[in-house]
């Protein structure tokens, strides 16, 4: 409750609730967060969205929709999950507005579905005792039912609806339980008299807030919104109370004569009254004990052996990634060049078999191989994710985030950004303090995404021998390891400078909600990845095949005349830098060339701004114009071929780690500066932070490129080889 | 030029459409994100978006969530 919108106390004509009762066609569904919102959305729509078993998942509304019996479209929002009506972050904010009839687009639902957590209900009822005093139909899913009969926890379901005044209907998302029932309950909330305040105020408080609840009357608040406003503001900071700073102040100064603390009013009016409903609807195991989570807690957030179990998951991720899809990658490879042979021996040769082969083919081919890999990176956050066990990372984390000076909420975006920076940047949302929010903003793109995997994966795979450690480990995997720890301190750091130098603050503490482990649900596992591996494989069919397309004719064009005293090899070779292609290299090498890179690599990275991908597809492409007409070799065989004039290799082992150094820090993704510039406020000040966050991004990327490479030069005994 | 010519740069004349559509796209959004107010809307600085934002038009990669008026599965 540490601050609060001044736009929500803005006057606002009232719109008075339907007086004729017709079937709902808007639904909003709120609640505490990880109560099973999007799982409960998601089963009444039909629809995929993300969930996951971690508070703030969601943050943003979607809206989905279904037919009820008489065939009518009903629409449903859902939205990120918030404690209360008092919004501290931006995610609670989008909430709020819905509920408070205030949302940009004028969506007012019509029935509210308040998703309670049924083996947390005290806590969750507090939001309950709000959301009834907005005067809309309101109706209580009482989701999680099962977990809170496994804990021994009974509730009197209608003893509850009773004391609430508003229908409750035990559902478990997860097994589409309770839907019909719920379904019938929402066209029936319009039928019920609105609900309103189940708790008369104490006479003194009532008489403190009475001018104060007329004054926001007087400003277009309907009288049951007032009313709850009033003891809102009561409770927030004396800063925030914007127009009504006087009449919150006076209230103040009464309350304070009739001995009650004004700024825990509401907080103890509403508990006393949850209090009374748990004594009368909870039996035996009223508090749900979560020994079972209490006690693999007391090992996995240990302060030793808690960051030691923290590694060795991530560690057991890469070496999944390198062991585990190598056959699968293998005969996808194999696919890929059969896919090529066939199209060579089916068309004469000719700039269109060169088009199929070596842009197409070649391009997307070397893109697409790395599928298996998205899929058990996707598999292994989904688990860690679904268990509980990510909730648990972003506590360990907590000391280290204070330290550099980041809220400990910052972790579980920073963790997201594993998968993609833009969802990792949208879900900076939950944290409400503005500059804790802005500095992980900067550093997320730092966390190293699936889009550098085929990067990483493809340089590894060529340079870094297979060895094994210990008998058990595989040096590939350890240096994949390595990139993704690179990442993460470095996106540490940069935190610190931030948080230190322009978006200096206070630390403030963190309060996380630590779900119970569960055991991760298959079929909503099953789902996240293949959405992601569909998404994976609709770039490779969208952005990388149009940009091989293109490349390849810039590889291909202008043309330069047959000599017939060069070799095939040589001839190849000089079309290529006598190609448009070629030139745009040349033009680029120079600042890439202190690097290590040659021509080839400065184009490849220039055309992975689009996506990080097109690194490894304009690879393909370019070796195979390059290439022997029809060759469709793997192109980890053909960059350890690739030799300069003076015959040493193109891609040693100081140029591979140069490279995998540079993908670690720059930030190459168009879709990560558009999302940085509106999240990060819009307008010129977004365009200000992306630039900032692109200029300090590629020049770490240059800088720490170099040094490696040296470095490498120097331990290899100054030699490219 | 040879008919493998002519279907090359018809091929790749749809390729630099998609892309140039994606690059509009992505303009239109950044546009659109550039008219926002470049704060919350409270007047208090900070870098909040506004709660009607959607991110329909920022879709270079399509990994952008866009998703916020989803469509059922029939």
């Amino acid at each position: 409750m540490n601050s609060v919108p001044t736009s929500s106390l803005t006057p606002r004509s009232p719109s008075a609730a339907p007086t004729i009762p017709v079937p709902p066609a808007r639904v909003a569904l709120v609640g505490n967060p990880n109560t099973g919102k999007t799982t409960l959305f998601n089963a009444l729509t039909g629809l995929r969205q993300r969930v996951g078993n971690f508070a703030g998942v969601t943050v943003e509304r979607v809206e989905g929709s279904y037919r009820a019996a008489d065939g009518r479209s009903v629409a449903v929002l859902d939205l990120p999950g918030t404690y209360s009506l008092a919004t501290a972050s931006p995610d609670e904010r989008i909430a709020h507005d819905v509920l408070m009839r205030r949302s940009g687009d004028g969506w007012i639902p019509d029935v509210v579905v308040v998703v309670v957590d049924a083996t947390h209900l005290e806590r969750n009822l507090f939001l309950v005792s709000q959301v009834l005093e907005l005067g809309l139909p309101v109706v209580v899913a009482l989701n999680q039912a099962d977990a809170a009969e496994r804990s021994g926890t009974r509730i009197d379901v209608p003893e509850l609806s009773f004391a609430l005044g508003v229908p409750v209907v035990p559902t478990v998302a997860t097994r589409g339980e309770g839907l019909e029932p719920l379904r019938r309950a929402i066209d029936d909330a319009v039928r019920l008299p609105p609900p309103g305040r189940r708790f008369a105020l104490p006479a003194a408080v009532a008489m403190a807030v009475a001018p104060l609840e007329l004054q926001l009357q007087e400003h277009g608040l309907s009288r049951a919104e007032a009313q709850l406003e009033a003891l809102r503001l009561l409770s927030i900071d004396a800063t925030e109370t914007g127009a009504y700073d006087g009449a919150v102040e006076r209230a103040r100064d009464a309350l304070r004569a009739a001995n009650e603390e004004p700024g825990q009013i509401e907080a103890s009016l509403r508990y006393a009254w949850i209090s009374q409903i748990v004594t009368r609807c909870v039996s035996s195991a009223e508090r749900p004990s979560h020994a079972t989570s209490d006690r693999i807690d007391g090992v996995v957030l240990h302060r030793v052996i808690g960051p030691m179990i923290f590694l060795a998951l991530m560690a057991l991720v890469f070496q999944a990634l390198f062991t585990w899809a190598t056959p699968l990658q293998d005969a996808l490879e194999a696919l890929v060049a059969r896919v090529g042979d066939v199209v060579t021996a089916t068309l004469p040769a000719g700039d269109l078999r060169s088009l199929l082969v070596d842009g197409v083919i070649a391009g997307v081919g070397s893109v697409v191989v790395f599928l298996p890999q998205i899929a058990i990176l996707f598999t292994c956050i989904g688990v860690l994710e679904d268990s509980g066990y990510m909730a648990r990372a972003a506590l360990l984390m907590d000391r280290v985030m204070r330290r550099v000076g980041l809220h400990g909420r910052s972790f579980i975006p920073m963790l997201s950004g594993y998968a993609c920076a833009v969802p990792a940047i949208m879900a900076t949302r939950t944290i409400g303090e503005p500059k804790d929010r802005l500095a992980t903003i900067m550093v997320v793109p730092l966390m190293s995404c699936s889009a550098r995997l085929p990067v990483y994966t493809l340089l590894i795979g060529a340079f870094i021998p297979a060895t094994m450690l210990f008998g058990s480990v595989s040096l590939q995997s350890l240096t994949l390891l390595a990139m993704y720890l690179l990442g993460t301190l470095a996106a540490l750091a940069a935190a610190a400078v931030f948080k230190r130098t322009l978006l200096k603050g206070p630390v403030r503490p963190m309060i996380l909600e630590l779900p119970p482990y569960r055991w991760p649900s298959p079929r909503a596992l099953l789902v996240t990845v293949a959405q992601r591996c569909r998404l994976f494989l609709r770039r490779a069919g969208t952005v990388i095949l149009a940009l091989s397309i293109v490349l390849w004719a810039l590889a291909t064009w202008p043309r330069l005349p047959v000599d017939p005293a060069r070799s095939d090899a040589a001839q190849r070779e000089l079309a290529l830098e006598h190609s448009a292609l070629g030139r745009i290299g040349r033009a680029i090498e120079p600042a890439v060339a202190p690097l290590g890179f040659d021509w080839k690599i400065g184009v490849s990275i220039a055309a992975s701004f689009a996506a990080r991908e097109v690194f490894v597809s304009t690879m393909g492409t370019i070796y195979g114009v390059g290439g022997d007409d029809g060759d469709t070799a793997k192109l980890t065989t053909v960059l350890r071929a690739e030799r300069r004039a003076d015959g040493t290799p193109v891609y040693s082992l100081p140029v591979a780690l140069s490279l995998l150094v540079f993908y670690v820090f720059a930030l190459m993704c168009m879709s990560t500066i558009a999302i940085t510039v509106r999240e990060a406020g819009g307008g010129a000040v977004g365009w200000r932070w992306a630039a900032l966050q692109f200029g300090y991004m590629l020049a770490l990327a240059w800088g720490a490129a170099f040094v490696t490479y040296r470095v490498a030069m120097v331990l290899s005994g100054g030699t490219n080889a | 030029m040879t008919l493998q010519t002519w279907l090359a740069l018809a091929v790749v004349a749809v390729a630099g459409a998609v892309i140039a559509r994606r690059v509009w796209r992505t303009v239109r959004g950044l546009r659109a994100a550039t008219q926002q107010t470049a704060a919350c809307g409270d007047g208090c600085g900070c870098a909040a978006p506004t709660s009607a934002t959607t991110s329909s038009t920022l879709e270079w990669d399509e990994v952008a969530p866009s998703t916020t008026r989803a469509r059922a599965p029939r």
